[in-house]
């Protein structure tokens, strides 16, 4: 069920894109967002731990771990759409879509506002 | 008495058996017979009521547990904008000792800027942060390297949070749990030795025990050993009164002797160990091997040595006697009799007892009170919690609260309170003492509160003026005016009206306010009435949004108390707190999106399991552009405009912007705003309302400077957004500037809304036909 909507969320862009960027790395090609973080520095540690909860089945935690990179960088347009996508899984359509309001306000990534153009298409 | 009554009667009595002599005895026997079987039922009845209670506490919830309030976690990241110093504060609050290694947990050692941090292990929300070794090094005002033990570059680590207080229940006893293998296994052997050396073979109460003690004391020629079991004690602790009855102690002997028969001795051993008193911190009492090891050394009970066990084991006797801070040689004296019991009785060698002998006391010295102490914010806690959990719950579940307090920004802002209002008093001519403020800061982006100040004494836990002040804000709404004045389509540039007027309230009431000044000032460029906050301006363009629409702005900034839609709002005529400013500007510096201020991140039960979450909730209100024009009218208030005085000196490297508020007769000053990572509230004032002189700009902002200025980063400036463009604009017209004009501004202006004309003092219609026929030009090569 979550390995659908995760699917739903992410589009085919993004996907060939995580699978070109990150293709040696340990993160599995299914993962739909391992492109979209930031290069380098804490906030990336967390969200690769935040990924692997959520992998593990506890998005609680996973949660926990966006926050804590949003208190970290307030203005890292990653962490909040990563919060949306996850609020979203959580079935909390209105929050996920205010969350990922924020992160396109934060970005010039392409690819990022893509992405959340995903989500709020979905929601609505 | 009875014996020379019985004796009179004794004749008559013999006269009396003889002819009844059969009968008699039968009577006697029945009765005794009847007595014992009524006495046996009355016993067997007692006991198994002491049964009941026996086992009812046992089995239930022992212990009532305060719950324990944390400050934020401290993360440390290379790149992160903190100094040596800082770090230094924080080991000190969360109690970490300095080491000539550093590798003991909860240790450090510091050359400089450097460190070596050895952490403890701590149970967070989001998972267990292991103990481990970090070496960090800093470089001036940043974080420069973080690495491991073994010399690995790490992207991120986090301390233990500080414990900033608890929430008592009413008898204020204070324990940590601990289970039995927890504990190091001589702090074990020097209890059971020193105290109840039998424990392990009694059924509860001990004959040989009581005749050992009985001879010692003998020998003595007083008190100098009990007789009861540990079991009595625990007995005697956890179910009776201290009073000394013959009563109680039969009650102690029976209650022992039934616990035995139900609980094992380890059982037994681990209530103990937990309820045993073993000193007084102020009002608290502190109860139980783990937390005396806290209290005492410092460190989690599993990592005390043998000299140190056997500290503990010695304050047993005597909490108050032998209390190791204030009778040092007493309590080393009983400790090394304590060591030589155990040598005594092969529980260690010759040399571990010399080793342990050797070492010093190891006390910490007694924690300052007052430190780490932050009863506004506390304050503040409770309120948020006490929606989700009952007054009993907080007060005795053991709960672990996590809260957002960041304390290296609670002291900023206490400081920064504190001296600016004794300087002002004094600079002032005020009466000491006249002046009283409050503080609230919180983080741009989170909503977290960092940090809440109630008052020139932060200590004093009484009136919160953070959250229950209610005094009129001045100009402090304004801003609310000229965000919904953008959001229809004014422009930073469009010109308003500063004049006088006249407002009809209706029953033949009128009113004509003014400007500080007492002038008016023509047509004024938007952002300038903003910037300089004219009374005349605001209220003309509130009246002609409608002062209901105003309302509705500023619940959707967050206000969110009931406020009456009177012209006089306008001008802040709404008795509000600074935590209800804290929110509006919040709303601002988050461009236009509102974020719930919260103190309380999550919540834990007594054993680590996650109980409740405060998430993170955002909301866009307002387009976020807008919210950012209005931002730069309010760096132009806080350099150029009401509050120039301090923000012209300024480090202008700093992104800052802020609103000054000043009420009728200089009564209250405020000044509220925000960077790009925290939003601060000023408020200063006197408790009975009286007069205290200060503007917003004379008072307030000073506080508000010093507290932002050492939480700012240089460099930090938001980037602007893509739909925003730059224009020059001459003052005078409010139209397109250029080299002719008297007085150009450069102002940002969302794409499009920007004046197509142009000032006359910048070629006016004809610059504008040949701007046309550029644009028509470029047009046409596209």
């Amino acid at each position: 069920m979550i390995q659908r909507i995760r699917m739903k969320i992410a589009p085919p862009a993004t996907l060939l894109l995580a699978v070109l960027l990150v293709g040696g790395c340990a993160v599995r090609p299914g993962a739909p967002t391992s492109a979209l973080l930031p290069g380098h520095g804490p906030v990336r540690a967390l969200l690769l731990q935040a990924q692997a909860e959520e992998q593990a089945g506890q998005p609680r935690s996973a949660l926990a771990l966006l926050e804590r990179a949003v208190r970290l960088a307030p203005r890292d347009p990653y962490a909040w759409h990563h919060l949306a996508r996850l609020r979203l899984q959580l079935g909390e359509p209105e929050k996920a879509r205010e969350l990922a309001r924020r992160s396109n306000r934060l970005t010039r990534d392409e690819a990022l506002r893509r992405a959340n153009d995903a989500l709020l298409q979905q929601i609505r | 008495m009875a014996r020379k009554r019985g004796s009179g009667r004794r004749p008559a009595g013999k006269r009396k058996k003889r002819g009844t002599k059969g009968r008699s005895g039968g009577n006697w026997r029945r009765w005794t017979v009847r007595l014992t079987v009524v006495a046996v039922a009355a016993l067997g009845a007692y006991l198994l009521y002491l049964d009941r209670v026996v086992t009812t506490k046992f089995e239930g919830k022992r212990w009532s547990i305060p719950s324990r309030v944390y400050a934020r976690a401290l993360e440390l990241y290379p790149g992160r904008a903190l100094d040596a110093a800082a770090l230094q504060r924080e080991l000190d609050l969360i109690g970490y000792r300095p080491s000539w290694e550093g590798d003991e947990p909860g240790s450090y050692l510091r050359r400089g800027e450097r460190f070596t941090v050895t952490t403890r292990r701590f149970h967070h929300w989001d998972g267990e942060e292991p103990a481990r070794r970090l070496e960090i090094a800093f470089d001036g005002p940043r974080l420069a390297a973080l690495r491991d033990g073994e010399g690995r570059a790490l992207a991120l680590a986090r301390l233990e949070p500080a414990q900033i207080g608890m929430i008592y229940p009413a008898h204020r006893e204070d324990r940590l749990l601990v289970r039995l293998e927890e504990l190091p296994p001589h702090l074990i052997d020097a209890l059971v030795t020193t105290e109840d050396r039998n424990f392990f073979h009694h059924f509860g109460i001990d004959p040989r025990g009581i005749a050992r003690a009985l001879l010692a004391n003998l020998e003595a020629g007083g008190v100098v050993q009990g007789g009861s079991t540990l079991t009595q004690q625990l007995v005697k602790n956890f179910y009776l009164s201290s009073e000394r009855t013959l009563r109680r102690k039969i009650n102690e002997a029976l209650m022992a002797l039934l616990l035995e028969l139900h609980y094992s001795k380890e059982e037994i051993l681990e209530a103990y160990v937990n309820e045993i008193y073993l000193g007084q911190d102020g009002g608290r009492a502190i109860h139980g091997f783990g937390l005396a090891a806290e209290f005492y050394f410092g460190k989690p009970v599993a990592e005390l040595d043998l000299a140190e066990a056997a500290l503990l084991v010695a304050i047993v006797r005597g909490p108050a006697w032998y209390d190791p801070r204030r009778h040092p040689e007493r309590a080393l004296d009983r400790r090394d009799q304590i060591i030589e019991t155990l040598l005594e009785q092969g529980l260690i060698d010759a040399e571990q007892a010399r080793l342990a002998r050797q070492s010093p006391l190891g006390v910490t010295p007694r924690p300052r009170r007052g430190r780490g102490h932050y009863p506004a914010f506390l304050d503040l806690v409770k309120r948020q919690l006490r929606d989700d959990y009952r007054e009993e719950d907080l007060r005795s579940e053991g709960l672990r609260i996590f809260t957002t307090l960041d304390p290296l920004v609670q002291q900023r802002a206490e400081q920064a309170l504190a001296t600016t209002v004794a300087t002002l008093e004094r600079r002032r001519g005020l009466a000491p003492g006249i002046l009283e403020g409050a503080v609230v800061v919180s983080r741009a982006g989170s909503g977290e509160i960092s940090a809440v100040v109630g008052g020139r004494n932060p200590r004093f836990e009484g009136f919160n003026r953070a959250l229950d002040i209610r005094r009129p804000v001045g100009s402090l709404l304004k801003p609310a005016i000229y965000l919904e004045a953008l959001s229809r389509g004014r422009t930073l540039a469009t010109k308003v009206p500063d004049r006088p007027l006249t407002v009809e309230l209706g029953g033949g009431r009128q009113w004509r306010p003014e400007n500080y000044d007492r002038t008016s000032h023509g047509e004024v460029l938007l952002i300038d009435a903003l910037a300089h906050s004219y009374n005349l301006a605001a209220v003309g363009l509130g009246l002609e949004l409608g002062v209901d629409t105003v309302v509705e702005t500023l619940r959707r900034l967050g206000v969110g108390r009931p406020l009456n839609p009177y012209p006089s709002l306008l001008l802040g005529a709404a008795e509000l707190a600074p935590l209800d400013i804290a929110q509006l500007y919040q709303t601002l510096a988050d461009e236009g999106f509102h974020t719930p201020l919260r103190a309380v991140r999550e919540v834990l039960d007594s054993s680590g399991r996650p109980l409740e979450r405060y998430p993170l909730e955002t909301a866009q209100r307002f387009d976020h552009a807008t919210v950012r024009l209005l931002t730069h009218a309010l760096e132009e208030a806080l350099r150029r405009g009401t509050g120039r005085a301090v923000g012209a000196a300024l480090p202008p490297e700093l992104f800052l912007a802020g609103k000054t508020g000043t009420t009728d007769e200089l009564r209250d000053s405020w000044f509220s705003g925000y960077g790009a990572g925290h939003v601060a509230v000023v408020w200063l004032g006197n408790d009975d309302n009286r007069e205290i002189g200060l503007t917003g700009a004379a008072g307030a902002l000073p506080v508000w400077s010093a507290i932002m200025t050492a939480l700012e980063r240089p460099g930090q400036r938001p980037p602007w957004p893509e739909e925003i463009e730059w224009v020059t604009i001459d003052a005078a017209t409010g139209l397109r500037g250029g080299p002719g004009c008297e007085e150009n501004r450069r102002l940002p202006f969302i794409e499009g809304s920007a004046p197509a004309a142009y000032a006359p003092c910048a070629g006016g219609k004809a610059r504008q036909r040949l701007d046309h026929w550029w644009n028509s030009l470029k047009e046409w090569f596209r």
